[in-house]
């Protein structure tokens, strides 16, 4: 099994590469952020990881039911990522309501960047689901 | 692969990625129901009436007891309107008004200045109602002046400003504001009225120094520009008269207002929604001024001793990496352990500090005229050091006053002031009859470290509108017990001090001090800023110390009052400290220390120091979940005391029930079986943070909190707190997470807005009277932060260092007022820590002094809880020391007792069953009882938004699910009749 170039992959294969690209940024976003911030939360790396890891098995597999990686991927995706955006209440709380009671760290912008990056990764899988991929290429 | 293939798995990409964003989220919400259900004014519960017994109405609403009715709600809402605006009458300042400039006269044409005229603090633009309009200062004008005289040519040059922050002050640039001169060259000159602001808030102190590098509560480079510019066109003749209006609650620095000319200041503080009606009122005459201050004005806001450790100068602890690595509560880089302030001016806060100095310096005593705390670096001079003292507060008429005689009620230790009052100005108006304390200073005072503030605030009364001419008297009680001191080394208790005692009464602390040294012999000739009047003191000699007399709870004669709180002090951590003394004012003036956290300090910051006791009970010894019959309505009459009927009660209830008592989502879940239904409760700033029920918009936004205390009038006091429950009931709570105990400790504390006052006596008062009227009405008043919790910067866990006395007397006492005098049944801990020791893990503040010593009668929450920050995570050291239950905590709290007495702890299911006791009879106390009866059932209804959610679940299970499946059918029917080349093929 060798790794296609961009140009020689399927509409929606292309769509799924981006959104593992994204995954994996934001994966390792994910890593720096909660290390620093002591938000670090192995069920949402596992999640994140998993998105990826099926992302990649629906790009390099090519049976029938490697059809599906694409939407157990985003099933794994958009757990991470409410779970994340569940466990980030306190920084939304005390960031919106300028006060300081849930002991938050950081700011609301590497959560929204987060957010904003797992939801495109999600976004992208969604769209190589839509697409027909044909055989043989 | 077909198409439809694709389509089907495309939508079952869709499906899973609303599905799993659903469930997680669903996880959240309903975390936070209650918080939701507040939002969305949604009730929960239904009672429904079975049998023959009559509903109970317990506590009358002279609104009705419907509380979805919108006339009623309507009714509420105007009283409460009504009633902010009579606080903002008597809640304004009249600090200075020469040249005959207020009130305004008629139809003045006046020009707006200052940007904040047009970004206020502490107003609302919204009302529950379209009949009660918000008022704004600007439309208050228009409205008491005729919208054609007033000029608002500036509102395009502010229009582009944002409001003043706590560390940024927001004004125009003179340049710009000088576009617009023309509009006042000619006209709209017979005063220019400057709205000044400044601010703080939840989590934020005010900055002490500015990006500019001046003091945040001094003038700023524009705003000095201003009246400069402003003072120049008064004497060039433009401006006939200089008024400025301070919009703030911050002690704001006002030494420069004889430099640009100003004829007239007032504090006008954060009106709400509709105050500034009351505000307008004072500026045209049509009410005449009675405010006092609440705090002492000093023309440099950093020249107390309370700010060497406050604010921006809150301190780290220099070994901060070995305490994070060593303290097990360190979950946030130390965030919640490293920080702490030291209480370093002991009792010296405010006035108590001014005042108390400037009596040294007359009396040449203590070396009160060091440089140290000058805020000119020479010799300190009061008359430099203090703009307006506390209590001071001018009217547009005049009183005299005479002390008619003081007599003392032995029998229950009060002593009664008579003061006879006249008008002799040319309004009608209301005065204020304040009474200050002197007690002895000796050498016992000394050797025991035994501070005494020069006068304390003992008592007051506030007069009805005295016409012109007319006398009245007026008799003010003062209890013993505030002319006693704690004395923490010597007698560890109260002491009656042995000397001269003098009751003196003055127009403000400072004329009170005057009088008393007057009586003493001393004048201006030593120093004295004015004259004193002998003839408003009484004097008293107190032949011996006497420590019995008050060695016993002043509510329970069998608890000794004795030193608790040796673990505030600094010097219990093996660290020498030194707190400010009156004995040498120069030597013992706080300087900013650097300390290295130890292992007492460590220790003292780790709380797992749960134990079981030898003799605890087992948990067989308890049987729960019995059927006594006895239900939630059947208790609202029955007595604390009353032990066996309180036990049949709670055997009623299962493990599982009684811990959720202690989980909070603004509010508590009900109990159907015994017939509890939901009880509300919500935060409080400055309004109330609930819906009204009848019509889902938000209650007005009121007066502050500090204004209610300028009014100085116990009435407005009780009104507040009787208001404040007719509109909480309205809006579906029972309790109000409300009362400003903490004090104003510096003038840049962020919360000075919802905190009484500097005085802890004057607080002592107002949360008397405002617990008491708002407990009357079936509300409870659950005062906050209980305690040390003055400060917003690193509020989180703060270590805060504080001697027994100077805690008693300053940080205790306004708690105190509001537990044994007003009956509040709601007590809320602090973030902070007692020296290193969370706030909410002392048993010695919560089942020592409040629920002992104070006889409390009542339920303890915890602030805020957040299972991210570990402090705040000792579940049952927390039940040990006291707290009933955990503000917004919807799950950990229960769950952590309920693993413990599952686990066999039968101590956990005692300490468990009296937290139950204690919230059950608080909520029992409450408007939560109305309506019920013996035969009364709750009905719990599911909210229409969880249903809604529940719904939407399924909806994508089901969508997901024939997705995924018309998925695979396609994908291996496909593979069936792979030889018909059904997938493409390229």
């Amino acid at each position: 099994m060798r790794l296609r170039k961009f140009k020689e992959l399927q509409k929606g294969e292309r769509a799924s590469r981006i959104g593992t690209l994204t995954g994996i940024v934001v994966l390792i976003f994910f890593c720096v952020y909660g290390l620093v911030y002591q938000y670090f939360d192995t069920i949402v790396v596992l999640g994140m990881f998993l998105g990826i890891v099926c992302s990649e098995l629906y790009l390099h597999c090519k049976i029938k039911a490697a059809e599906c990686m694409n939407v157990v991927s985003i099933l794994c995706a958009s757990f991470a990522l409410g779970l994340f955006f569940m466990n980030s209440y306190p920084v939304w709380a005390d960031r919106l309501n300028n006060i300081s009671m849930y002991s938050s760290r950081g700011t609301l912008f590497p959560v929204i960047t987060i957010l904003v990056l797992q939801v495109a990764a999600i976004l992208c899988e969604v769209v190589s689901c839509f697409c027909v991929r044909k055989e043989g290429v | 692969m077909k198409k439809r293939t694709a389509i089907f798995r495309g939508i079952a990409g869709i499906s899973a990625f609303l599905l799993m964003v659903t469930v997680t989220g669903t996880n959240l919400l309903f975390t936070y129901a209650g918080v939701i259900n507040n939002a969305l004014n949604v009730q929960t519960n239904r009672i429904v009436q079975t049998g023959e017994s009559e509903p109970q109405i317990i506590y009358d609403n002279p609104y009705g007891t419907d509380i979805t009715n919108k006339q009623s709600a309507l009714k509420v809402e105007t009283a409460v309107a009504s009633e902010n605006i009579a606080q903002a009458e008597e809640g304004c300042v009249l600090l200075k008004n020469e040249n005959q400039t207020l009130p305004l006269s008629a139809e003045s044409r006046v020009t707006v200045f200052g940007n904040g005229s047009f970004h206020t603090q502490g107003t609302s633009n919204a009302t529950a109602f379209e009949a009660i309009l918000p008022v704004t200062y600007i439309s208050s004008l228009q409205t008491a002046l005729g919208e054609e005289n007033v000029n608002l040519e500036l509102e395009s040059v502010y229009a582009s400003l944002g409001i003043t922050s706590n560390t940024d002050i927001s004004e125009a640039e003179i340049s710009d504001v000088k576009t617009k001169e023309n509009s006042w060259k000619s006209d709209y000159n017979d005063a220019a009225l400057v709205m000044l602001s400044r601010v703080g808030s939840e989590s934020n102190d005010s900055a002490m120094i500015t990006a500019e590098g001046r003091h945040y509560l001094g003038l700023s480079k524009k705003e000095e520009d201003l009246m400069a510019y402003l003072a120049q066109e008064k004497a060039d003749g433009i401006f006939e008269h200089i008024i400025v209006l301070i919009n703030a609650d911050q002690m704001m620095e006002l030494d420069w207002l004889d430099d640009y000319d100003v004829d007239a200041c007032m504090i006008v503080g954060m009106p709400g929604t509709v105050g500034f009606t009351g505000v307008a009122n004072i500026l045209t005459g049509k009410t005449v001024p009675s405010g006092h201050l609440v705090d002492t004005y000093a023309a440099d806001s950093l020249s107390a001793p309370a700010n060497v450790y406050a604010g921006e100068n809150t301190q780290k602890f220099t070994n901060s990496e070995w305490l994070n690595a060593n303290a097990t509560d360190n979950t946030n880089d130390g965030d919640n352990i490293d920080w702490y302030v030291i209480y370093a001016e002991g009792i010296y806060v405010g006035y108590k500090y001014y005042e108390t100095r400037y009596e040294d310096l007359v009396m040449k005593a203590g070396n009160a005229d060091s440089v140290k705390g000058s805020s000119t670096k020479t010799a300190w001079n009061y008359q430099e050091e203090v703009c307006y003292p506390f209590g001071y507060g001018l009217s547009y008429t005049e009183f005299e006053k005479e002390l008619i005689g003081v007599d003392y009620d032995e029998m229950n230790d009060q002593y009664f002031v008579d003061v006879k009052i006249s008008n002799i100005g040319d309004y009608a108006g209301k005065t204020v009859v304040q009474v200050y304390a002197q007690t002895p200073y000796g050498d016992y005072e000394k050797e025991n470290l035994v501070e005494k503030s020069a006068v304390s605030l003992v008592g007051f009364e506030k007069t009805d509108v005295i016409a012109p001419g007319e006398s009245v008297e007026l008799s003010v009680s003062v209890d013993g017990y505030f002319l006693t001191s704690y004395d923490a080394k010597g007698a560890e208790g109260y002491i009656l001090s042995a000397g001269d005692y003098f009751l003196s009464v003055g127009e403000n602390a400072h004329d009170a001090l005057n009088n008393i040294l007057a009586a003493k012999g001393y004048g201006t000739a030593d120093g004295m800023s004015a004259e004193g009047d002998a003839a408003m003191t009484y004097q008293w000699n107190q032949a011996a110390l006497d420590q019995d007399r008050y060695r016993m709870s002043n509510v329970n004669d069998e608890v000794e009052v004795t030193n608790a709180f040796d673990y505030a002090d600094l010097n219990y951590y093996d660290i020498d400290f030194t707190y400010l003394s009156r004995k040498d004012w120069d030597a013992t003036w706080p300087e900013k220390i650097s300390l290295e956290a130890n292992e007492s300090i460590k220790e003292a910051l780790n709380t797992d120091w749960y134990t079981i006791p030898e003799d605890a009970p087992a948990v067989s010894d308890f049987t729960q979940g019995v059927e006594n019959g006895i239900t939630f309505a059947d208790m609202a009459n029955v007595e604390w005391e009353d032990e066996d009927t309180w036990n049949a009660f709670i055997d009623q209830l299962t493990v599982e029930e009684m811990a959720g008592l202690m989980l909070d989502a603004e509010g508590t879940q009900g109990i159907d079986h015994i017939g509890m239904p939901f009880a509300g409760r919500n935060d409080d700033g400055n309004g109330i943070g609930s819906a009204l029920t009848a019509v889902g918009g938000s209650g007005m936004g009121w007066v502050s909190e500090v204004m209610t205390s300028r009014t100085w009038n116990k009435d407005r006091f009780s009104a507040r707190g009787e208001n404040l429950a007719f509109e909480a009931a309205y809006c579906g709570l029972t309790e109000i997470w409300y009362g400003g105990g903490n004090i104003h400790r510096t003038a840049v504390a962020g919360r000075n807005n919802q905190y009484y006052s500097e005085d802890a006596n004057l607080g002592y008062f107002i949360g008397a009277s405002e617990a008491k009227s708002m407990q009357d009405n079936g509300i409870v008043y659950c005062i906050k932060h209980f305690a040390l919790n003055d400060q917003e910067t690193h509020r989180e866990g703060l270590n805060t260092f504080c001697n027994e006395q100077a805690l008693r007397e300053n940080y205790l006492r306004a708690f105190e007022g509001a537990i044994t005098k007003g009956g509040a049944k709601g007590v809320m801990t602090a973030f902070s820590r007692l020296g290193s020791r969370q706030s909410a893990t002392c048993p010695e503040l919560l089942n020592g002094v409040l629920k002992s010593e104070w006889g409390f009668k009542g339920h303890v929450t915890t602030d805020g809880y957040s299972g991210s920050s570990a402090y705040k995570t000792h579940y049952l050291e927390e039940l040990a020391s006291g707290i009933d239950y955990s503000c917004l905590d919807s799950t950990d709290h229960a769950a952590a007792v309920i693993a413990a007495i599952n686990a066999g702890d039968g101590y956990a299911l005692e300490l468990l069953r009296k937290a139950a006791k204690h919230n059950l009879y608080t909520i029992s106390r409450t408007v939560a009882e109305n309506g019920l009866s013996s035969g009364s059932r709750v009905i719990t209804v599911v909210p229409g938004w969880q249903s809604g959610l529940l719904v939407w679940t399924l909806v994508l299970i089901v969508i997901f699910g024939v997705s995924v499946i018309m998925m695979f059918t396609g994908l291996f029917a496909g593979k069936k009749k792979e030889e018909t080349n059904e997938i493409e093929k390229i």
